[in-house]
């Protein structure tokens, strides 16, 4: 085996393989014991983590998630072993801070990020579908912007230890939570939500950061190199996760065609096409969506630690002010979210272009 | 040239940004927003889940459910959730049970098959199916 190819994936092959490596660890962690179609959602995974570290009190969404903490350990370790954690930021960090905020926001009044989307149409859920539309539609949107000359400022190099900070504290939690004290994590963290077994959600943590930043796994990154440079490889790797675990799902009877009696979703339509292009057109503005910041957080760069942590501010924001959605519907909170959220990618891609 | 570039990009990002910030007024004029809106409060995020009024509305539902009246049971099953939605976690103590679990199934079965057609009906059972299962949590 030409290990090179596969520390430095590039082949459609491969990148296919991590694809549906990726889809299956989700579907199979899903199976453990997570959330149905909830194997692997970093912003639900978030809003879990905001509760347990008590940023929210709702005891039912708090868990601090192995598999964030994971995602992390592994993208820091994929990115030193390839000489690629690098130290960078100032660019644009209140930008990516406001921006990862309101892209979490919008998946959570979706109930789910883009890999969550995938995981929700391959469970045979049409508001999952219909999210994943509106998030296509949006990644297509900012392309427009994108060959306009939309850019952010260039991040500039900085001391390594400040991109320290994020793993160091994940290996640090990670450490209380599985046991090393024991005491101290059980009395320290809610955890009432649905959760696989602690091992095999780290170590599925660990694969889905350590592949995520191999193979610069991203649902709208995909769609957007597709439609700008017609290079199909990353989307390859996006329709692999989405045949993996749809045929997974077929094999263990996971698989229902279902408008009303999707598990945990709700069924407006409108909002989670809204929702999910909002998300898809920011997601595009700031280089990452909720799971690619926080493997480019991990890997040193700041601005996306930045995003990160608007997104588990808005994570906590989100069920304190009611704006995620439930089974029951979509909420006046959530619906003005959005429609914010949209106003600002908007401000921001007409504003940050050449000659503007 | 492409359509959509350079000021007709600026303009349409304007207008939509206007747009989206009108509605979002709009809704904020119209719609519930307090916060949090009322219907999460009531699920719990900051307010208390109504436990009394919960057990209440479960009592209605059983009553009616006894009575072969399977709709309304279900209104009041999903007016019971929505006060105090451990009654449809099956992590809670507060579950309805398997049994309620069976139930339910069989509903929402009777109602693909055509039994019981009401739209209400029908979104009744499929919400409290949705909470049982899933959700980010």
């Amino acid at each position: 085996m030409n290990w090179k190819k596969v520390l430095f994936p590039e082949s459609p092959v491969l990148l296919a393989a991590a694809g549906a490596l990726l889809g299956a660890l989700a579907v199979g962690l899903a199976v453990l014991g997570n959330p149905a179609s909830t194997g692997l959602c970093a912003s639900c995974f978030l809003v879990n983590v905001a509760g347990a570290v008590g940023l929210h009190a709702r005891e039912s969404q708090s868990y601090l998630r192995p598999e964030i903490l994971g995602i992390v350990l592994g993208a820091f370790f994929a990115a030193q072993s390839a000489k690629e954690f690098r130290v960078r930021g100032g660019g644009s960090p209140v930008r990516h801070f406001v921006g990862g905020a309101f892209i979490l926001l919008g998946c959570e009044v979706f109930i789910g990020c883009p890999i969550k989307a995938l995981l929700r149409t391959a469970g045979g859920g049409a508001a999952g579908s219909i999210g994943l539309a509106g998030l296509i539609a949006g990644v297509l949107f900012a392309t427009a912007y994108l060959r306009d000359g939309f850019s952010l400022p260039a991040p500039r190099a900085l001391p390594e230890g400040a991109g320290l900070v994020l793993p160091a504290a994940a290996f640090l939690l990670l450490a209380l939570a599985s046991g090393v004290a024991e005491s101290f994590a059980a009395s320290g963290f809610p955890s009432g939500a649905r959760h696989a077994p602690f091992a095999a959600s780290a170590a599925a943590g660990l694969l889905f950061g350590a592949v995520g930043q191999r193979t610069r796994f991203c649902v709208t990154g995909s769609v957007r190199t597709a439609a700008l440079a017609r290079d199909f490889r990353e989307a390859g790797g996006t329709g692999a996760f989405l045949l993996a675990a749809l045929l997974l799902n077929l094999l263990t009877g996971a698989f229902t065609p279902t408008l009303s009696l999707e598990p945990g979703a709700h069924t407006d339509l409108l909002w989670a096409f809204l929702a999910l292009a909002m998300v898809g057109f920011g997601a595009i503005l700031v280089d990452g969506c909720p799971f690619r910041q926080l493997v480019r957080a991990s890997s040193g760069d700041l601005d996306a630690a930045a995003a990160v942590a608007g997104m588990l501010l808005a994570a906590g924001l989100s069920v304190r002010w009611g704006i995620g959605s439930s089974p029951a519907g979509v909420t006046a909170a959530g619906k003005v979210a959005v429609l914010l959220g949209v106003a600002f990618f908007l401000a921001l891609a007409a504003l940050k272009r050449k000659g503007e | 040239m492409e359509i959509l570039s350079g000021r007709r990009l600026t303009i349409l990002a304007v207008l939509l940004a206007a747009g989206s910030v009108a509605c979002a007024l709009g809704v904020a004029a119209t719609g519930d927003l307090r916060l949090p809106a009322a219907e999460v409060a009531r699920q719990g995020s900051a307010g208390e889940p109504d436990r009394a009024g919960a057990s209440a509305e479960v009592a209605l539902a059983k009553e009616a459910e006894t009575g072969g009246d399977v709709p309304s049971a279900l209104a009041h099953y999903r007016a019971a959730a929505l006060l105090d939605p451990r009654i449809v976690d099956p992590r809670s103590p507060l579950f309805l049970g398997p049994a309620f679990e069976t139930r339910l199934k069989t509903w929402i079965a009777a109602q693909k098959r055509g039994g019981v057609g009401a739209d209400q009906v029908r979104s009744d059972a499929a919400y409290l199916f949705r909470r049982m299962y899933g959700g980010c949590g």
